[in-house]
């Protein structure tokens, strides 16, 4: 064990985990001196669930290459399975209560590292849903000081748009490149915030920076940009953000969030090549900047 | 006939837009925009069964619009609910 409770700050939200049979390198970053504030959730690490009737609610579409969270109604809350893929076994349980702040974990001998992340995340989600704040899936570069993000369907190139930027563009870095938190502030501003939840990649960080904008991509035998109705916008958002909307309550949070966003944030669609020609047209088209 | 469980209407920027969020598996990348009058009728209609007469009672009941314009409206508008798999 590592000591008792571990405190961690993303996206100015601070989170405490107890208990945990080991720290996950990706929260390191992340990582925070106990503290006063408040905290959006407390997750225990215990050996054994207490034993609860449940209902099933809800599972995540079954896709083989995907993991699968399940969820299902209890008493006072709610009691969430965490699978790898859909063929593994169980990797972990989550009691919950309906407000998804007070969480406890029984962790199965396999997969220890999956299970207590994707609790972590989903708790995240749904614990700061209310506070402005959303889980997309993007891949985000900073850039003169403005946050870029890149959205799309799983294997469009996000990425690799991304990777475009850095080799390309001088003086971009890279954000976060699976799911940073995005914040819509009191003050009605959009900023995006690094993450433990990187993907793939291994980029972990706690840094943040105002959104110069957001640019859905998809795959085409040429380059062209155009920015996109609110509709389309939110269209986009909606299906990038990790949520579970059938919980109404939730869901209207995530909404006034996207709402906000959707109407505030330059966003452009952009059809693309991987190519060099289409990361200097989308910088150029979003910062308004013809030179490099 | 009836609304299919797992839609949601919402005002986005003061427009009324549908979308899927139930526990179904509903194309959620769908977003579907009502005008004010389908705003008004899925108001009045939600989670109860319904049929093509009752909407033209609530349109004549609530516009002043005649009886064959309100039927032609509504035929209209459940076919497009149809097609978008708004109700079954």
């Amino acid at each position: 064990m590592t000591g008792d409770v571990q405190t961690y700050r993303v996206a100015d939200f601070c989170f405490e985990v107890e208990g945990m049979p080991f720290e996950p390198a990706n929260l390191l970053p992340f990582k925070t001196e106990p503290n006063d504030a408040e905290k959006i959730f407390h997750l225990k690490v215990v050996s054994e669930l207490p034993e609860t009737d449940s209902t099933l609610l809800y599972r995540t579409p079954e896709d083989p290459r995907f993991h699968v969270i399940t969820l299902y109604t209890q008493n006072n809350g709610y009691l969430v399975e965490f699978q790898s893929l859909p063929s593994n076994p169980v990797s972990g349980r989550m009691l919950v209560d309906a407000s998804f702040r007070q969480a406890q974990i029984e962790l199965s001998s396999h997969e220890k590292v999956f299970a207590l992340d994707n609790a972590m995340k989903l708790l995240y989600t749904f614990s700061s849903a209310h506070l402005g704040a959303l889980q997309i899936h993007s891949s985000v570069v900073i850039q003169d000081g403005k946050g870029y993000l890149f959205l799309g369907k799983s294997g469009t190139g996000k990425s690799t748009h991304s990777q475009l930027w850095l080799k390309h563009i001088p003086g971009t870095e890279l954000l976060n490149d699976d799911f940073p938190v995005l914040r819509l502030l009191p003050d009605k501003s959009i900023r995006i915030y690094g993450s433990p939840w990187s993907g793939k990649t291994p980029c972990y960080k706690s840094q943040d920076a105002p959104v110069g904008a957001i640019v859905h991509l998809s795959q085409a035998p040429y380059n062209k940009i155009e920015r996109v109705s609110v509709i389309r916008a939110y269209g986009s958002l909606l299906e990038s953000c990790a949520a579970f909307r059938p919980l109404k309550s939730f869901a209207d949070g995530w909404h006034r969030t996207m709402e906000g966003v959707c109407t505030t944030t330059p966003y452009y669609r952009l059809e693309c090549l991987p190519n060099e020609e289409a990361a200097l047209l989308c910088y150029q088209t979003v910062t308004n900047n013809s030179q490099i | 006939m009836k609304i299919k469980d797992g839609f949601t209407l919402r005002t986005l920027c003061g427009e009324h837009i549908v979308i899927g969020e139930g526990l179904d598996q509903i194309n959620y990348d769908k977003i579907i925009s009502l005008n004010g009058s389908a705003t008004y009728l899925w108001e009045q209609v939600q989670g109860q069964e319904f049929t093509i007469e009752d909407l033209v009672t609530l349109l004549t009941d609530r516009y002043e619009v005649s009886e064959d314009r309100a039927l032609e409206d509504v035929k209209l508008m459940v076919t497009t609910w149809q097609e978008q798999g708004l109700i079954e």
